[in-house]
């Protein structure tokens, strides 16, 4: 070992004792502006994120509602007018329809495919994950809006709840499929060993055995579909025409475009019943699984 | 001068619980020094403190001269290698031993010079171009000492050395290791959970329990005069026996019989008192026949070691192991003999388990230096 | 003799261990065909319709409502040919690059990175709000976002004494880029969050233990480390923000066209346009530009399966 005996280019500097004094000063302030900085940029990007939301819990208990946000004149009164307003509760029923419709065709159909998926061995299996996987990310409904709208005035289901609860669940089939599969995946397979050996068919096995110990997963993807729908406008707003079959997201939206003068009392209560139960989904979800499967795909 | 100390050491974690309680050692210039104990003793925390990785609550720190309890670690001009290794996965080895050179502003010449140089003392030549994912366990811990003698640091940090190596590797990078420090002479802190690489590879030993300094000293005292029995049952490749029991007119009660009156605490304990008696399994001897200074006892369960068995037997109310010569290859439920030296046996004190006679030699080392 | 030939059956089931319940290949395409057909027409048939419908006339009403005409590739070239197309894709080249790229993606890490050694109110506070943004309803997004822009009493006016400013009106590129980069933040900000939790500390300290400073750490450690997740992030929001439909809401692609990212063009274009066969090119191609983000972020996303 030359270690010992070699010329050292470049030995750590001692610390420089006769200048201790003003480079701890120095430091120390360096360190407390750099806080003081630290401090301001969070607060601006709080207040960027809080602006718009504090409008949503003043605005709908306030009796005269502006535009701007003010400290409210309290009143529940704006939830009174909502509970006059002839679509308005109408249309948040309109979104647990399509909502519940939704979860239920994609959780009966995924269930059954993904449990497929999971448990048989098919040539290609990855491949056609990845294919779906492939199409529920090019075929949008953005991108899709214009042949979806020929094809379900086609077959006649414009203007029904039906259709839109069709394209709306085959939209999310594919990460809905990936989803379970994944939570299929994990459960144990003795228990549909021991299900089969005592004579079980296929269906039966899943009813019995597995739909149970996947109820979690089921409960995530019901609650996550429901969140997905809740929001949705482009497709009720392409697919629907009579006001009485909105959805809350398209009702929201014409109540400030469509409907002459705006009427914030209205608006701003609405929005507050609209969002809520979403929100409050969200976290709830949050608390049991956090944000692994964000926006629908893994990451 | 790269000495260590810290007086009466605190790290206080928010909620009150104290990871390191008031600990005070003095590590020598150049000393192969161990900090061990059992998982959340507080010996990583305390090396982390000696780092700067931990901000240090109370007490002080003293590297050389300098009083670092509050600098930065760049400052304190130690080095540390993690017990993951800690390497760059997207840089290779040159650049990996290189970085804290490039941090310091060396120019690149001189530091891929240094790096070089530092890789063939520690035999990675040909390895340069590697990535850290492409050598074996035992090249990536070279490349972290590498990386952490290449600033030749004052005091080196190793925690958990030889955790993350396979049993074989283990015994082949214990042996380099202290050859490594012995060329260095740096002063070298190494933590680790497991005894007999304490005892193999350190100058001194400093036993750690619940964030308090159990015992310091060499290796030898802390195997033949613990402390206390925490470090007596800790220390040892076979656990210590240590059996509560009382002393009697002429020895120990220790199962059917009286073993003899440890040779450490003659004269400090009088008859009746109740004691804990310990002595390791290494130490008591097996026999077919009645000896001396015996107990009869009935062999339990008999456990190969290679050379020796481990024997596991009832003598009354009393459970002992004894380690036995292969050949004298006794059998379950065979009857015989565990005799005892009082050399080689120890006394505790039953409540506070602190060794018997320890005072007494404390005692006599302060008038030997005064 | 029933029972001979039932025991025989089962004697037969496969031998495979992956088949537990005993589907077999045929009771598994069963499970699978429901899902399957849905997918297949609602989803794969109208992304290849709209090749067909794009070389057509279809128009929402009068003569060519009813009975289209084969144009070919008319629809096509005219679409490349018009301006307005153009100048729809490059406003919304404009808005993934500022309001996805930079906008969410670098907010989000600078969110993720400041947040990493928080703990309690501040960190939970700053989470809950960006969230709050991303799980609000778009249609109760975008109002809230009206009534903060609005010209007469909207609060941003309020706050910096700008009474009159129509900031929907002259800059709406600028509000629909904001806009997203509101709604957009919080999933860069977790994707980086648990990116960065990822970094083995021990590297971290080791770089901080030879003295790199905090920026130094963060180029030397962490960005290497999260490579992958930067990647796919990246594609993921780009792919997002191209087909998001939401700025609509705010200013239906006005004033004039000068906030149409294509979303919007293809929707005027097919519904209060009319022109139906025209959109549904459009369509092609946005199908056409997704598809290759898409395979990008497979390709990168199996690479990474492969890897781990």
């Amino acid at each position: 070992m030359t270690q010992s005996t070699a010329v050292q280019p470049a030995s750590p500097a001692p610390l420089k004792k006769s200048r201790a004094g003003p480079i701890l000063a120095s430091r120390t302030v360096k360190h407390f502006v750099t806080r003081v900085l630290f401090a301001l940029a969070m607060g601006l990007v709080l207040v960027f994120f809080a602006l718009p939301l504090t409008w949503l819990v003043t605005a709908p208990f306030d009796s005269n509602p502006t535009m701007a946000v003010r400290w409210p004149d309290w009143t529940f009164g704006n939830f009174q007018t909502l509970l006059e307003s002839p679509y308005a509760l109408g249309s948040i029923g309109v979104s647990l329809i399509l909502g519940a419709g939704t979860i239920a065709v994609v959780l009966t159909l995924g269930s059954l495919a993904s449990y497929a998926l999971s448990r048989v061995h098919i040539r290609g299996r990855d491949g056609l994950l990845y294919a779906l996987l492939l199409l529920s990310s090019v075929v949008t409904g953005t991108a899709a809006m214009v042949p979806t709208f020929q094809l379900i005035t086609l077959i006649g289901l414009i203007d029904t709840h039906v259709g839109v609860v069709l394209v709306l669940a085959g939209g999310l089939l594919p990460t809905v499929i990936f989803i379970l599969k994944d939570f299929m995946d994990s459960i144990p397979k003795s228990y549909e060993e021991s299900a089969r050996l005592y004579g079980a068919s296929p269906s039966q096995i899943l009813r019995h055995v597995v739909v149970p110990i996947a109820r979690p997963g089921l409960a995530f993807v019901a609650v996550w579909t429901l969140v997905q729908v809740w929001g949705n406008f482009l497709v009720p707003f392409l697919l629907l025409r009579s006001p009485e079959t909105k959805p809350a997201a398209v009702l929201m939206y014409t109540f400030y475009t469509e409907s002459g003068q705006v009427d914030l009392r209205l608006i701003s209560a609405f929005s507050l019943v609209f969002s809520v139960p979403v929100i409050v989904l969200y976290f709830l979800v949050n608390r049991r699984y956090g944000f692994r499967f964000h926006g629908g795909i893994k990451s | 001068m790269s000495v260590v100390r810290t007086q009466d050491l605190v790290k206080e974690y928010p909620g009150g619980v104290r990871g390191v309680d008031g600990v005070t050692v003095t590590i020598e210039d150049g000393e192969f020094f161990a900090l061990l104990g059992p998982s959340g003793c507080g010996k990583t925390t305390l090396l982390r403190a000696i780092a700067g990785l931990e901000k240090i609550t109370e007490g002080t720190l003293h590297i050389g001269e300098r009083d670092v309890t509050n600098a930065q670690p760049r400052e304190r001009g130690v080095a540390m290698v993690f017990q993951d290794y800690a390497l760059f996965p997207h840089m290779d080895v040159a650049d990996n031993i290189a970085y804290p050179l490039k941090i310091k502003k060396v120019k690149r010449d001189s530091r891929r010079r240094t790096a070089t140089e530092v890789a063939d003392g520690l035999s990675l030549q040909g390895l340069a171009e590697r990535r850290p994912g492409q050598l074996s366990g035992g090249q990536q811990q070279r490349v972290a000492l590498a990386r952490a003698v290449a600033t030749q640091p004052e005091v080196l940090l190793l925690d958990e050395p030889l955790s993350n190596l396979d049993a074989r590797l283990r015994l082949e990078a214990r042996t380099f290791l202290k050859e490594l420090q012995r060329e260095l002479r740096v002063t070298t802190v190494f933590v680790t959970h497991d005894q007999a690489e304490a005892l193999a590879l350190a100058d001194r030993i400093a036993v750690m329990k619940s964030g308090k300094l159990q015992q310091l000293g060499a290796p030898q005292e802390i195997f033949q005069r613990p402390v206390n029995a925490f470090v007596a049952s800790f220390i040892g490749s076979t656990p210590m026996n240590l059996i509560p029991t009382v002393t009697a007119d002429g020895g120990v009660v220790v199962g059917d019989g009286l073993l003899p009156l440890p040779g450490t605490a003659a004269g400090l304990v009088g008859p009746g008192t109740p004691v804990i008696w310990g002595a390791r399994p290494e130490y008591l001897r097996w026999s077919t026949e009645q000896v001396p200074d015996s107990v009869r006892a009935k062999v339990r369960v008999v456990e190969n070691l290679g050379a020796t068995v481990l024997v596991s037997v009832t003598s009354g109310e009393h459970n002992l192991q004894v380690v036995a010569p292969e050949e004298s290859g006794p059998q379950v439920g065979d009857v015989g003999w565990v005799q005892a030296t009082s050399s080689r046996s120890l006394l505790f004190d039953l409540e506070s388990t602190e060794r018997i006679g320890v005072t007494r030699e404390w005692a006599s080392a302060e008038s030997v230096l005064s | 003799m029933s029972v001979a030939m039932s025991s025989a059956r089962v004697r037969r089931t496969p031998s495979r261990v992956d088949d537990i319940a005993g589907l077999g290949r045929v009771g598994a395409g069963l499970f699978m065909a429901p899902a399957l057909a849905l997918i297949g027409v609602f989803l794969i048939f109208p992304a290849l319709w709209t090749i067909y419908l794009g070389m057509t006339n279809y128009r929402l009403t009068g003569l060519a409502a009813a009975d289209p005409d084969f144009v070919g590739l008319d629809n096509y070239t005219q679409v490349l040919g018009d301006s307005s197309f153009w100048w729809s894709l490059r406003l919304t080249l404009v808005f993934v690059v500022l309001s996805g790229i930079l906008g969410q993606m670098m907010l989000g890490f600078s969110i993720a990175w400041a947040l990493r050694h928080l703990k309690g109110l501040a960190k939970s506070l700053t989470e809950t709000l960006v969230l709050a943004a991303w799980v609000v309803p778009g249609s109760v997004g975008s109002f809230l976002w009206l009534a903060l822009l609005d010209r007469r009493g909207g609060t941003l006016n309020v706050l910096l004494d700008s009474p009159g400013t129509a900031w929907l009106i002259n800059y709406p590129m600028a509000s629909i880029i904001i806009f997203n980069i509101w709604v957009g933040t919080a999933f860069s900000m977790l994707l980086f969050s648990s990116a960065l939790a990822s970094v083995p500390p021990s590297q971290m300290e080791g770089a901080e233990m030879v003295g790199a400073t905090a920026w130094q750490q963060l180029r030397d450690v962490v960005i290497p480390n999260i490579k992958g997740h930067i990647l796919t992030n990246t594609l993921l929001i780009t792919l997002w923000t191209f087909n998001t439909f939401t700025p609509y809401l705010l200013t239906a692609g006005g004033p004039n066209g000068q906030s149409e990212i294509l979303a919007v063009y293809i929707y005027r274009t097919a519904i209060p346009g009319g022109q139906l066969g025209k959109g549904a090119a459009i369509s092609l191609i946005m199908l056409l530009i997704n598809l290759v983000i898409a395979l990008g972020y497979i390709h990168l996303a199996r690479g990474k399966k492969k890897r781990a």
